[in-house]
């Protein structure tokens, strides 16, 4: 079906929100190629569950794509080039763009089309940036990540790939580093209140109550039912003999709260939604603690688009076989504080990478310490770049310099 | 427009890559630029005659320049750094144009051309493997080629189905994680540890293909007893390390001409733990100097084998906003498509780097020439400095 043969009965079985946002804008939808139509109506159909920054900031890449003589619209030709099967065709991908995404992907990288592809979602995102660069955050944003729980200090120098862009402290005092990060977290959420635009995500269980009403919180230890009751479910993928990693890969996919609420954490249909696809969309987030901080922070960052991030890391379990990983009733857990510390490391680097992807990055303030350790870095416009500081300091202290 | 994968801005990042390989490379251990180095000792004058024997080893889990051979990256590989490039060529710039899954992307090297098939099903290369054209071409039998390799999902790589080609010439494939579960009926914690699948393998998809009378017949040819196998099994800690316990009996004890072990404990990536990715590095670091070390302690190997050490592709880059940097190789990107390959042996200049730009199936064709054989449907070219 081409594009322009679209009609609002393709969206019949859309979730409510999604189903009005894609009848509003199907005369937009009409000019675009199939390919980028598809994967578009992809992100739309999440729309009930998505967070205020994603719906406005869809409707806003939709407003521009109405206008024929956008650069948005001028970057479609290199969609429209990319070749397209003829089974791939008559697929319904407007009433299943999640399925006919899953083929095309197979698809372009059996015709040796990915490189293509790359190269206009690369020029098409590197527009859209250019477009959302005037949106600057109302408040610098701040993220704080802390990581270590449990692993001694000077067994290795850490934050290696984030001391050449702030100031690497090595006499850091980490006592009440994390009160201390909930307290700005909390100051900062009750002096510019806004739903979902602070979030505390803890590899183990919260520091704090879960009822406070500015602050967002997830904790991988809460979500041990949800995790345990999807364990299952992959396992029992996986040891059925027919299923293959693409095929769990949808299955974990279509998989939506309504089938998981015994288990949930009490909370909002958008945050259950997130949770769920925190544990179905990422890889190993489901066994392993530090992957699902790393991977929490960087879907928060780039859907939430936050004001404020506190993300801290707790030991993961050691590595044991993936039949044993990936059953709920695996013997008891031991932990890997040590491997932890260097998973936790790298997940604070790629947190810094996200909230630089972000408008407003060069206001923005990020600072990860060693919980138990002794040493910090800090990354903001008024710290030095590649400095090292022997002064004490706290992480109190840290933040109201960045600040 | 320019829509091709070695379009300005691929080959400068692919470049960059290659750059800070032998800048590396020449700081720590003196290698020279091949291509000045034949300018003056033409290399075809002096050849040596072709060894007898090759052994390649692939990581069939990408590993990326920042973890290998950038700066940051020499901690996880002091073996390939301080033992084996000083007594290697080094190609700094291997491009990997196909698909980038495990299976599939094993397979292309293995044939030389870009295979095409579901990364996820037990299917055999299209094309022609190295393993057909060497065993036709030299009239050798199956024990003379083996394939060892790490998962179910790859227990099709060792034979074609080319009309030409195909049933009966294939390499004798091993899956050592198989065996062990064929000999202890997978009902032994014990080998938990050895068995265990990564993050992204096709799981337990049934496979008629392969079955416990197979398995009798493998071991039987390896002249292996079981009991010393699962003996051994116990006190190896990786599949890879399981691996090279089966690639050292099967050199002992059959003596193969062409040996390719695709190691596969990296890909445990996926799971998103950098430290375990590192960890594995650092493994397959030390399981490439002992199958060296191998080579050179056995005399039928010694001095007459050529090996070949390259990752099938590397991981996606961590400034690359598709991706999540190690975890995966899904974006396509300069950094996922681009790794690096070694080459060593009786005849291949010691010490020297070769910075044009290579393809992944150029292998083919360049192992075909030392064996001897025609790799006629192989699309790769030779790489004339390890020749």
């Amino acid at each position: 079906m081409p594009s322009s043969d679209l009609q609002p009965a393709s969206f019949a079985a859309y979730p409510p929100l999604a189903r009005q946002f894609a009848e509003e804008h199907v005369n937009t939808l009409r000019q675009l190629p199939v390919i980028f139509a598809a994967l578009l109506l992809r992100e739309i159909c999440e729309f009930d569950w998505m967070f205020p920054a994603e719906q406005a900031e869809l409707r806003e890449q939709l407003e521009s794509l109405k206008n024929g003589a956008s650069a948005l619209r001028a970057s479609m030709a290199d969609f429209a080039a990319l070749p397209l099967s003829p089974d791939l065709a008559r697929e319904p991908w407007a009433a299943q763009p999640e399925r006919f995404a899953e083929k095309l992907t197979a698809y372009l990288w059996t015709v040796h089309a990915m490189d293509s592809f790359r190269t206009a979602a690369t020029r098409y995102s590197e527009q859209l940036a250019l477009e959302r660069a005037h949106a600057d955050p109302a408040v610098p944003r701040v993220c704080i990540v802390v990581i270590g729980k449990e692993a001694p200090a000077g067994q290795r120098a850490l934050f290696s790939k984030l001391r050449p862009h702030g100031t690497y402290f090595t006499q850091f005092d980490s006592k009440g580093c994390v009160r201390s990060a909930l307290a700005a977290l909390d100051l900062r959420a009750r002096t510019n209140p806004a739903p979902y635009q602070y979030w505390y995500v803890d590899g183990g269980a919260l520091e704090i109550k879960n009822d406070e009403k500015d602050i967002t919180t997830i904790s991988y230890t809460a979500l041990t039912p949800l995790r345990e009751m999807i364990l299952d479910k992959i396992h029992a993928s996986r040891t059925s003999g027919a299923v293959g990693p693409e095929d769990m890969r949808s299955q974990l996919f279509q998989m939506r709260p309504e089938q998981f609420q015994a288990a949930q954490v009490p909370g909002n249909d958008v945050l259950q939604h997130f949770e769920l696809r925190l544990l179905t969309e990422g890889s190993g987030t489901q066994i392993f603690s530090t992957t699902f901080v790393q991977w929490a922070g960087r879907e928060i960052l780039r859907r939430a688009r936050p004001r404020t991030l506190l993300l801290r890391y707790a030991p993961r379990q050691i590595e044991r076989p993936m039949n044993e990983l990936l059953t709920s009733s695996a013997p008891e857990q031991q932990f890997d504080p040590q491997g932890s510390l260097i998973d936790g490391e790298m997940g604070a680097y790629y947190t810094w990478l996200n909230l630089m992807r972000l408008p407003g990055s060069e206001t923005s303030t990020f600072v990860a310490c060693h919980e138990g350790g002794i040493e910090a870095v800090a990354i903001a416009p008024a710290m030095a770049k590649g400095a090292e500081s022997k002064q004490l300091c706290t992480l109190e202290q840290i933040l109201r310099w960045v600040s | 427009m320019n829509l091709s994968p070695f379009n300005g801005t691929f080959l400068a990042a692919s470049q960059r890559r290659a750059t800070s390989r032998r800048e590396f490379l020449r700081a720590v251990t003196g290698a020279g630029a091949a291509s000045a180095l034949f300018s003056l000792s033409p290399i075809r004058a002096t050849a040596l005659p072709n060894p007898a024997k090759a052994v390649v080893v692939t990581f069939g889990g990408g590993a990326r320049d920042e973890e290998t051979f950038a700066p940051e990256g020499q901690q996880y590989i002091p073996g390939l750094l301080n033992e084996l490039i000083p007594q290697a060529t080094f190609y700094t710039q291997v491009v990997n144009r196909g698909i980038l899954g495990h299976y599939v992307a094993n397979a292309s090297l293995a044939t030389g051309c870009y295979e095409s098939f579901d990364n996820f099903t037990p299917v055999p290369p299209k094309n022609p493997t190295l393993f057909e054209y060497y065993r036709r071409d030299r009239r050798r039998p199956a024990s003379d080629v083996w394939v060892i390799a790490p998962s179910n999902g790859f227990n099709r790589i060792g034979e074609s189905d080319h009309a030409l080609y195909g049933k009966g010439l294939g390499a004798t494939v091993v899956l050592p994680k198989q065996l062990l579960s064929g000999v202890v009926k997978g009902d032994s914690p014990d080998y938990e540890r050895l068995l265990r699948d990564n993050y992204e393998s096709p799981g337990q998809v049934a496979n008629p293909e392969l079955h416990d009378v197979s398995l009798e017949n493998l071991a039987k040819l390896m002249q292996l007893p079981v009991s010393e196998f699962v003996a051994h099994a116990q006190t190896v800690k990786s599949p890879d390390e399981l691996s090279l316990y089966i690639m050292r009996h099967v050199m002992r004890t059959v003596a193969p001409t062409v040996i390719w072990i695709t190691l596969h404990d990296i890909d445990v990536a996926h799971a998103g733990a950098f430290s375990l990715y590192t960890d594995a590095i650092m493994r397959s670091d030390r399981i490439c100097t002992e199958i060296w070390k191998a080579i050179q302690s056995d005399p039928n190997y010694k001095n007459e084998t050529n090996l070949f050490i390259l990752p099938d592709f590397g991981r996606d880059a961590d400034n690359d906003p598709g991706g999540n940097g190690f975890q995966h190789h899904r974006t396509g990107d300069a950094l996922s498509r681009t790794t690096w390959l070694m080459a060593m042996g009786p005849g291949i200049r010691e010490n020297a780097t070769v910075d044009r730009p290579v393809e992944s199936i150029d292998l083919v064709p360049t192992l075909a020439r030392m064996l001897q054989c025609d790799a006629r449907f192989a699309r790769g070219k030779l790489l004339t400095e390890v020749l």
